[in-house]
């Protein structure tokens, strides 16, 4: 890692409270990757364990929907992080990860991350406490949108969400399984 | 009332703590006897503690709109955590936890010694963190997947009109 990678990752807010040597050991566990336009990081449904941090260009995350179409979720640019849920639960992509005109990405590789975490080290353990605090900002968002909707007497849309949401478990409506989901980010 | 060192040592959590580490948690944590149905913590205050269930049950309950009850979306027993979330965000509760039928005993954590630990380089910090952390990316993965379903109904079967 050159002085101006490090210099680079030291203003990443989500690495801000490291030290310089909590950051020197963590940038062992990266590498950096240049990607082409279009080039992708990571299909839906592939299984994630890395995350990236967008050094330059910009990153696409995008959900593929019936016949070919795409919806563009977010446009990630510099400074950003991308895929952090894989690296702290390694589990299948929720949504497809690429570049838009090129980029170059610092990959952290989640194999060497986790030994990082095993080893007690305080700079893998600062990260994934922002990344922690990041998950808690989205959630309690999406806590707040789904009691308004319970709280509302608008059953019709509650019943036009509830349509395809099947649950493998086949016990309970798929707003209960809703409800369950959100409901113990207290 | 500080836990007891064998209290702790009696749930999961706590295993892979070293004796004099655990005996250190023990003197922070806040011991509570509570009665059936009391309310440990309360939808929409500010959150500065996580629990430790060491007894009983404890129900999460969310308010369901006006004059009607509570719901109750969870019961946990001994042994696990709720409001953990809390140690790393002081955000506000989005449940109210009270103690089952007969009653639960608590062991709660403050957010300042939890932090004060995580400084300290404590291995139990690490690994609430670590545990916190997984137990969001986890609900993460499960919004995600619900609300991209909701997205392809939406998009499949576009509004009449």
């Amino acid at each position: 890692m050159t002085s101006d990678g490090r210099e680079f990752l030291s203003r990443v807010p989500l690495l801000r409270h490291l030290t310089p040597d909590e950051l020197g050991r963590l940038t062992r566990a990266m590498y950096r990757r240049s990607l082409r336009a279009g080039e992708r990081l990571a299909e839906l449904g592939s299984p994630g364990t890395d995350a990236y941090i967008v050094r330059e260009g910009s990153v696409l995350l995008e959900l593929p929907l019936a016949g070919g179409a795409t919806r563009t979720v977010a446009r990630m640019g510099p400074g950003t992080v991308v895929g952090e849920v894989g690296l702290v639960e390694p589990s299948p992509r929720t949504l497809r990860i690429g570049a838009d005109l090129g980029a170059e990405v610092y990959v952290i590789d989640g194999q060497r991350f986790g030994v990082l975490c095993d080893t007690d080290d305080p700079g893998a353990h600062k990260l994934l406490r922002a990344i922690a605090l990041t998950l808690c900002d989205r959630l309690r968002q999406t806590t707040t949108r789904l009691q308004d909707e319970l709280q509302s007497d608008d059953s019709g849309q509650r019943e036009q969400v509830a349509v395809g949401l099947s649950d493998p478990i086949g016990v309970d409506r798929p707003w209960d399984r809703l409800k369950r989901l959100f409901g113990r980010s207290s | 009332m500080p836990v007891r060192d064998d209290t702790l040592a009696s749930l999961p959590f706590f295993y892979r703590l070293s004796v004099e580490q655990r005996r250190a948690l023990a003197q922070v944590l806040d011991e509570r006897h509570l009665v059936a149905g009391e309310v440990i913590f309360a939808e929409g205050e500010r959150a500065s503690a996580c629990a430790f269930i060491t007894a009983g049950t404890v129900h999460a309950e969310v308010h369901a709109g006006p004059g009607r009850p509570r719901e109750r979306i969870n019961s946990m027993g001994a042994g696990e955590i709720f409001g953990e979330v809390a140690l790393l965000d002081g955000g506000r509760r989005s449940a109210t936890c009270v103690a089952g039928d007969d009653g639960a005993v608590v062991a709660l954590l403050s957010r300042a010694d939890f932090t004060l630990l995580f400084e300290a380089g404590s291995p139990f910090a690490f690994a609430m963190v670590r545990l916190i952390t997984r137990q969001l990316a986890r609900r993460m993965q499960n919004a995600a997947n619900v609300w991209s379903e909701a997205v392809r109904v939406a998009d499949s079967d576009p509004p009449k009109g």
